[in-house]
């Protein structure tokens, strides 16, 4: 229960990030990905279920606020954050350069498809410079994004004692 | 989370969620905006609260830094001079406050058309692929899809998606938002398109991407057309009012085909900073 109320306070508070952090212009008007990091914390520091689940709903929110067709975010982020549960076992989720990588990785693949999805859509006029700017721009604002993201939720996690058992009982084997 | 649930339950949940992706991805469209249409009206009021608390944050920060001022003239100052300039300073910016309102009325109730004052509350789109801003008011207000949105400075956009209580007005530097409009003082005609962001602006970051000159394609070789014309909407393609102010001229070139001239037209509306924008309802009476 309490899990859940937190999960969806972050993605609230997330997705307000998200639509009022400004672009940078340099990085073809990428946008801070705070809502692909909260998925990608999901993921790594939980069980698949947690992740999907926050995948789903953070696609729907990104979908719904968007022009972008309904379910798009939500297949990729699923995708992402199935592919992110399947490397759990074999990184640090809390270690900051898994979730810088990680970050850098998921929201640099994410706009790349999203934007060969719309594409396949006929999304107008947009130059190949600013699409391929935007697409390396949201890997790097994802680099950046993910360690803060990661370090306040693990943080928040621990303090109501919301941890994944079986990720501490691995830590403790 | 995961001690609650077995394998079976989890592998379920996943299939269902799986399940669910596909469903959203096949939606019929008016379905679909539903759905859409329901997370934005919930998600509207929250992002209406954040959107002031951001600006009320601002003028606190802007605040401190002005009373950080008057502190360091304190010092040299008497405290009685000190609280006159503090009083002072609220009453300037009363003075603009109301400067700023009578203005935007003034313009409401010169304009030639019925307007609909909305404030934005949130600005690009999520996804980073359209410029678009979120305006207040939505189908309650009286607003419906494909209405103009102006400010006092010019022509804004169109409203396209448009929920209970929001909608998204697409800028008319957006790629995808086409305008028919002429030329004030040769009446010539063209149709005007976004030509998007560009990666080179005035500053490292932005509300919005500064937006390349949006481009105004067959104007015909004949008419006079120079540097510094005033482009105004048409009134053709039904969707834009005539008379609209969209922007000036700024060059003129020859189509590569030969058989008509190109403009690139500077808006005169700021698109990257307004915060109020008025939705055009129709004409007066």
């Amino acid at each position: 229960m309490m899990f859940g109320m937190l999960m969806g306070i972050s993605m609230l508070v997330a997705l307000l990030l998200q639509a009022h952090l400004p672009g940078i212009t340099l990085l073809g008007g990428a946008r801070w990905p705070v809502l692909c990091s909260l998925v990608l914390y999901y993921a790594l520091n939980h069980h698949g279920v947690a992740g999907a689940v926050c995948a789903f709903a953070c696609g729907l929110l990104i979908d719904s606020l968007s022009l972008v067709p309904l379910g798009y975010s939500g297949l990729l982020l699923c995708l992402m954050a199935l592919s992110a549960g399947a490397c759990r076992k074999h990184v640090l989720p809390e270690a900051m350069v898994t979730a810088s990588v990680f970050g850098g990785l998921g929201a640099g693949l994410y706009a790349l498809l999203l934007y060969a999805m719309l594409a396949n859509q006929g999304v107008q006029g947009v130059s190949l410079g600013v699409v391929v700017a935007r697409i390396a721009g949201s890997g790097v604002l994802g680099a950046i994004t993910a360690p803060p993201v990661f370090f306040v939720l693990a943080r928040l996690h621990r303090a109501l004692e919301l941890g994944d058992k079986e990720a501490q009982h691995r830590v403790n084997a | 989370m995961s001690g609650i649930w077995g394998l079976r339950e989890k592998r379920l949940i996943i299939w269902g969620l799986v399940l669910a992706v596909v469903v959203l991805l096949n939606l019929p469209a008016p379905a679909a905006w539903r759905v859409s249409a329901e997370c934005r009206d919930s998600i509207g009021p929250f992002q209406n609260v954040f959107s002031l608390l951001v600006v009320r944050t601002g003028q606190w920060v802007s605040r401190i830094g002005r009373t950080q001022r008057i502190l360091e003239e304190k010092q040299q100052l008497e405290v009685r001079i000190a609280t006159l300039e503090h009083r002072l300073r609220r009453l300037e910016r009363f003075e603009i406050e109301n400067e700023t309102l009578r203005r935007q009325l003034g313009f409401s109730i010169l304009s030639p058309h019925k307007l609909l004052l909305c404030e934005v509350i949130s600005r690009g789109d999520l996804s980073g692929w359209w410029e678009t801003v979120r305006l207040n008011k939505g189908l309650a207000d009286g607003v419906a899809s494909g209405m103009a949105v102006i400010n006092d400075e010019g022509l804004v956009g169109r409203t396209i998606g448009v929920t209970a209580r929001t909608c998204d007005v697409l800028l008319i530097t957006d790629p995808n938002c086409k305008v028919a409009c002429e030329t004030a003082n040769s009446g010539a005609f063209g149709i005007m398109r976004g030509m998007g962001a560009r990666l080179i602006g005035r500053a490292a970051m932005e509300l919005l991407s500064p937006a390349n000159p949006v481009e105004l394609n067959y104007i015909s070789t004949t008419h006079a057309i120079q540097e510094g014309d005033v482009v105004l909407t048409s009134g053709l393609g039904s969707v834009f009012p005539a008379g609209l102010p969209v922007g000036r001229v700024g060059g003129v070139r020859m189509h590569s085909s030969g058989l008509y001239r190109q403009a690139d037209v500077v808006p005169s509306a700021s698109l990257v900073s307004f915060r109020y924008a008025f939705v055009v309802m129709e004409q007066k009476q």
